[in-house]
């Protein structure tokens, strides 16, 4: 019992920390071009402005709801409040919270699974900041003739694919036979939409899962009538 | 850059704005590292483990990170040194942050970010629709409450399904993730990155088993291995 209320305890922490520092983030983040404007006394035609970000801001929220709700069952709320704010989630901070998973042999969206997504989202946010104060300070010119180096190029510009072989084999294997609905689904999609696939990925994401869902709750509930 | 607005874009009031963010940011990891590490604890995780989960975790994002300092070095000329920082430091992403500047530079009338030839306000104005734009996906994690009460609450239901949830989930994110790679197979340095992170993966896990020290670097050893190939193949190739 007492393990119990200290589960919901954690849980509701999490969600209330993950809410209280989203929201001062955010004034922080808006203090940037309000703090800006402000101090050099600059003038915004916000009628204007408002039509530039209104289909940017309309587009994202979709990207990032779908997101969320796609990927917050796996690593769970608390890496996603995290990898919300600290940004590069699909090529940096997922991949982070899968491996570390996958080291601690713990099942995705469990508690443990969870915790340590936490973790691993976290160290990952901090090394990655790190690392963009560094190119900022001194790194960036010394970095770049290195990155677009024709010999190099190659490796960086396909960071993403070389992400999926440990990303996606370890899962594929664990569900041989679960994995060919949501694969076939993806495969049609990718072939139907071709270049603009990138650009609605996430909700694309969104619809492959809710028609593997209906898929197989259609092959559990004809299991269950034999 | 012109030197028009440079004052504002590389200035101290900038650079003290980006910073208290990025310094928040870094703060939050911390606010959530602390009941995290204690509930670790708590459910049978060792202090060694904690460990082990940062030191794979850091290694693994040193490599993803470098592309970033390039994104850097591609809008520093036209946005200045201190709101790119924080732009990729946090929120962002490389590819958000360099295609928004760009939507918002076109609709005030210039060619490209590479003009940088902005006045003040208009640099103001651009600062605004990247901060903005990315501003309601953001606010999309109040939801999260509830939805995870009730995803959880659905996943414990008896019955075959309930369970099924969280793998199809799993499954099907990654196979949005990897199906454009999957059918692009005239691009040989894509396939070859797949196929060597693939291959790379099998022999590293398996060799993890017997080495158990090698676990937590299979990961980021594949990667590698993945973009290594990507780079032989295309120097061999000739950039195909």
């Amino acid at each position: 019992m007492k393990k119990q209320t200290t589960e919901k305890s954690f849980d509701d922490k999490i969600h209330s920390l993950g809410r209280t520092t989203t929201a001062i983030m955010w004034v922080f983040f808006i203090m940037v071009p309000l703090g800006t404007t402000l101090y050099f006394k600059l003038h915004i035609d916000i009628l204007r402005m408002a039509t530039v970000v209104l289909p940017i801001a309309v587009t994202f929220a979709l990207v990032g709801l779908a997101e969320k709700l796609s990927m917050a069952p796996i690593i769970g709320p608390g890496a996603i409040y995290l990898a919300s704010t600290t940004g590069n989630v699909q090529n940096m901070k997922l991949p982070a919270a899968l491996n570390a998973m996958r080291i601690m042999e713990v099942e995705e969206g469990s508690e443990k699974g969870r915790i340590v997504a936490i973790i691993a989202v976290a160290s990952s946010a901090v090394v990655t900041i790190i690392i963009i104060f560094m190119g900022m300070l001194f790194l960036a010119p010394l970095i770049t003739p290195l990155l677009s180096n024709p010999l190099v190029k190659p490796a960086f510009d396909n960071i993403l694919p070389a992400l999926m072989g440990p990303m996606v084999l370890p899962v594929v294997m664990k569900n041989l036979k679960a994995a060919t609905v949501p694969f076939s689904i993806a495969i049609i999609f990718a072939l139907i939409l071709g270049s603009t696939y990138g650009t609605v990925q996430s909700i694309v994401m969104v619809v492959v899962i809710l028609l593997s869902l209906g898929i197989f709750k259609v092959i559990t509930g004809r299991k269950k009538d034999e | 850059m012109n030197a028009s607005y440079s004052f504002v874009s590389n200035s101290k009031v900038l650079l003290i704005l980006s910073a208290l963010a990025i310094v928040f940011a870094m703060v939050q990891c911390v606010l959530f590292f602390i009941p995290t590490y204690k509930r670790a604890l708590e459910v049978g995780f060792t202090k060694k483990d904690v460990i082990k989960i940062v030191k794979s975790s850091a290694i693994f994002s040193v490599v993803p990170s470098l592309p970033i300092i390039l994104s850097y070095m591609i809008l520093l000329p036209a946005l200045g040194r201190f709101f790119p920082w924080l732009r990729l430091s946090v929120i962002g992403s490389a590819a958000y942050e360099t295609m928004v500047a760009n939507m918002a530079v076109t609709s005030y009338g210039y060619e490209s970010l590479a003009s940088a030839n902005f006045t003040p306000d208009i640099y103001a104005a651009i600062m605004w629709v990247c901060t903005l734009g990315i501003m309601l996906s953001g606010m999309t994690v109040f939801i999260l409450k509830s939805y995870d009460k009730k995803m959880t609450r659905i996943m414990s239901e008896d019955g075959g399904f309930g369970k099924m949830i969280g793998p199809i989930m799993f499954l099907g994110m990654m196979a949005t993730f990897s199906a454009p790679y999957l059918i692009d197979i005239k691009n040989v340095q894509t396939i070859a990155a797949l196929l060597g992170s693939a291959v790379s993966f099998l022999l590293l896990d398996k060799a993890s088993k017997k080495y158990s020290s090698l676990k937590e670097f299979v990961f980021a050893l594949s990667m590698i291995f993945g973009m290594i190939s990507a780079s032989v193949v295309a120097n061999l190739l000739g950039g195909m």
